[in-house]
């Protein structure tokens, strides 16, 4: 008897992901899958209102990661008021823009390994998922739980001061910024009392790589062995082939490191990307149009971008990033779990970009926007938190938009995370009658680690309860779990 | 509406060069929650923008008011630095215009979500900085929650209500007794 197993982390307002395993008559894992209903509803909302409202009508997308898609839609309204690609903003623009972005990555990647991954690290993969959670480490490890709660402070508060506000930024406008850094501003993030300040994020940041490499270093084998599979790693780069999460060109690579794009400008990304549909999923399947839709897949996020760049253009991140290089001789690292290694090293380069930036005196230049001639189009990109972010719009003479293509993350990474639940579903569920605790914890870590944004929505507070449900060949419930 | 009023502790949260001024002036924490893109789940930020200027002009510079997306872990430490603290959200529940509890401290979080509820921030608070102020969340009946700015005009007389009431309670600002539905 074949049968499938459904796990259903259930609803939000609107985004939410359940995975089936397929199960055949022997008992073997035969499929897995991983379904996340993608709310498409926004790429119409947005046709006919006017290009320079879309930086801050696109934040209605998603309350997790607002400044990213409010950069990215910048970046293509600025190709649109001809202020260039990427490159035609003033010193002040393009660097106020980039406080605001790295603020984001910060306290981002610092949700993600405080209040998500450190209770997996200190607690154990296996340990009761009532108390693996951030209460679960502030109990046992109070210090961590603090610097936690205080880094993501610090990094909103930056947030709002460039963005002008916590909801709805208004920071981005076409061809540049609405608003300088002062005096003020600055001191506050680089000298305020400990421990608001950009040294104390640095140090903070260092410590907690040293805490995941002092894991890994007793858990290598889990570490290593977790869900690894080869794959295209893609991000932007700078033209230097540094990381650079704000602007570059496209660079992909092979699983062994060769180029297959290099710095390719992504006004063409139409002619790059392909964008597959699967009959069983409403999300797309996007890959390499020159590598096709079976080989063309490509993970995004921390773990590619770190696969894609040639070094880090910060001092403390760079040794880092050459002991993670070490680790595999060069080539690019394809183990599931080394995604949390280098969104810690990218917490620290963000902390050493961030005060890098404010001691920067341009912050404080008053030239902030910056005009050219208008087009009818424009490709914006970001390297968000969990990956690359596209945004494409049309407009018409009358500065409406009359098409919108978006790429968020996670669909990047759609392929790689069926990929992943694949790995782990066969290795734990194979030959098993019973859904256990273990197994369902297995699968959330290798969701996990992609730190996929499941859901955009902002109105239910907090609530994604795990289920597991197993039906037989005609549909019939043997047994299902819940938590 | 009310059931009862207990005054507030706030003596044992200063130290003591503030204590005389702060046993007058309890520091209350209003906030907002709800994405204004989305229609009616933008009531708890609309809110507070109503009272941010209400609260100006009533020199009640003691009150703070704020919004976001959503609750996160950083908000414990906000909820440690005030004496009464008000949440105030969208709600999708079966209520009639609002109603108002008193948020209780919990440990359960959910799988890989990147929002607390009230009662782990609650939670988390207690863990990270001992006893937290009385928390209370305004829970304001909402109906529709496509892409749009626009309320329905159900969810805006219901915030009406709330915008009232909460008014009343910030210019006393003392521990009530919940649940209360309106």
């Amino acid at each position: 008897m074949s049968r499938k197993i459904t796990i259903e982390p259930v609803t939000r307002v609107e985004g939410h992901g359940k995975v089936t395993i397929h199960l055949d008559k022997a008992g073997e894992v035969s499929q897995s899958r991983l379904h996340i209903v993608e709310f498409r509803g926004f790429e119409r909302f947005v046709q006919g209102r006017p290009y320079w409202e879309v930086p801050v009508l696109v934040q209605r997308l998603c309350g997790i990661c607002p400044v990213s898609h409010h950069l990215a839609a910048a970046k293509a309204v600025d190709v649109i008021a001809g202020a260039g690609n990427g490159d035609g903003l003033t010193v002040t623009g393009d660097k106020m823009r980039r406080l605001m972005h790295y603020a984001q990555f910060f306290q981002s990647h610092v949700l993600h390994f405080f209040h998500l991954v450190s209770p997996d690290l200190l607690l154990g993969v296996d340990a009761d998922p009532a108390i693996r959670n951030i209460i679960g480490v502030a109990l046992q490890h109070k210090d961590l739980a603090v610097q936690g709660v205080m880094m993501r402070k610090f990094g909103q508060e930056l947030i709002q001061a460039t963005a002008g506000k916590k909801i709805h930024g208004t920071g981005a406008i076409p061809g540049g910024v609405n608003k300088n850094l002062s005096i003020e501003e600055r001191d506050h993030f680089l000298k305020g009392a400990d421990p608001l300040n950009a040294d104390k994020m640095i140090e903070w940041s260092v410590a907690a790589l040293d805490l995941f490499k002092d894991y890994y270093g007793k858990n290598k084998d889990m570490i290593d062995g977790f869900s690894h599979f080869p794959s295209n790693h893609l991000s932007l780069v700078r033209k230097d082939g540094a990381l650079d999460f704000y602007h570059g060109g496209i660079r992909a690579v092979d699983s062994e490191g060769n180029k297959i794009i290099d710095y390719a400008d992504y006004q063409d990304y139409t002619n790059i990307i392909g964008e597959g549909v699967k009959s069983w999923s409403y999300m797309k399947f996007p890959y390499l149009l020159s590598l096709g839709e079976e080989e063309g897949w490509y993970r995004v996020g921390p773990l590619a971008r770190l696969n894609t760049c040639d070094f880090i253009p910060s001092p403390l991140a760079q040794k880092e990033f050459e002991i993670f290089k070490a680790h595999t001789n060069g080539k690019p690292n394809n183990m599931c779990m080394h995604y949390h290694w280098a969104r810690i090293i990218e917490i620290l380069h963000s902390a050493e970009v961030i005060k890098e930036l404010l001691e920067d005196p341009d912050l404080q230049g008053t030239d902030l926007v910056a005009t050219g001639e208008r087009k009818d189009e424009g490709v914006g990109l970001v390297e968000a938190p969990r990956g690359t972010l596209f945004h494409h719009y049309n407009v018409n003479e009358d500065d409406q938009i009359t098409m919108c293509n978006l790429i968020v993350s996670t669909t990047n990474n759609n392929v790689p995370m069926n990929k992943a639940v694949n790995f782990v579903a066969k290795a734990q569920m194979t030959g098993q009658t019973e859904i256990t605790e273990p197994m369902m914890n297995m699968v959330e870590v290798a969701i996990r680690a992609y730190d996929p944004c499941l859901s955009c929505a902002t109105h239910a507070l907090g609530e994604m309860p795990l289920e597991v449900t197993m039906l037989d060949a005609d549909g019939n419930e043997i047994t299902s779990r819940k938590r | 509406m009310r059931m009862g009023t207990k005054s507030l502790h706030v003596s044992d949260r200063y130290d003591s060069e503030a204590l005389e001024f702060s046993a007058i002036m309890p520091r209350v924490f209003v906030y907002g929650i709800g994405n204004p893109g989305r229609q009616d789940d933008g009531l708890g930020p609309l809110l507070a923008e109503r009272l941010e200027g209400w609260v100006e002009s009533e020199g009640l510079s003691d009150i703070k008011i704020d919004a976001n997306y959503q609750l996160m872990a950083e908000d414990a430490h906000t909820v440690s630095e005030h004496d009464l603290v008000i949440f105030a959200d969208a709600s999708k529940e079966d209520i009639p215009s609002y109603a108002v509890s008193r948020v209780e401290a919990t440990g359960n979080i959910g799988f890989s979500t990147h929002s607390m509820t009230a009662e782990s921030v609650v939670g988390l608070t207690i863990e990270l900085y001992g006893t937290p102020p009385p928390v209370y969340m305004v829970h304001i009946k909402g109906y529709e929650w496509e892409y749009a700015a626009e309320m329905t005009e159900q969810a805006l007389q219901n915030l009406n209500q709330v915008e009232l009431f909460i008014k009343d309670w910030l210019k006393n600002p003392v521990e009530i007794q919940t649940p209360i539905t309106v």
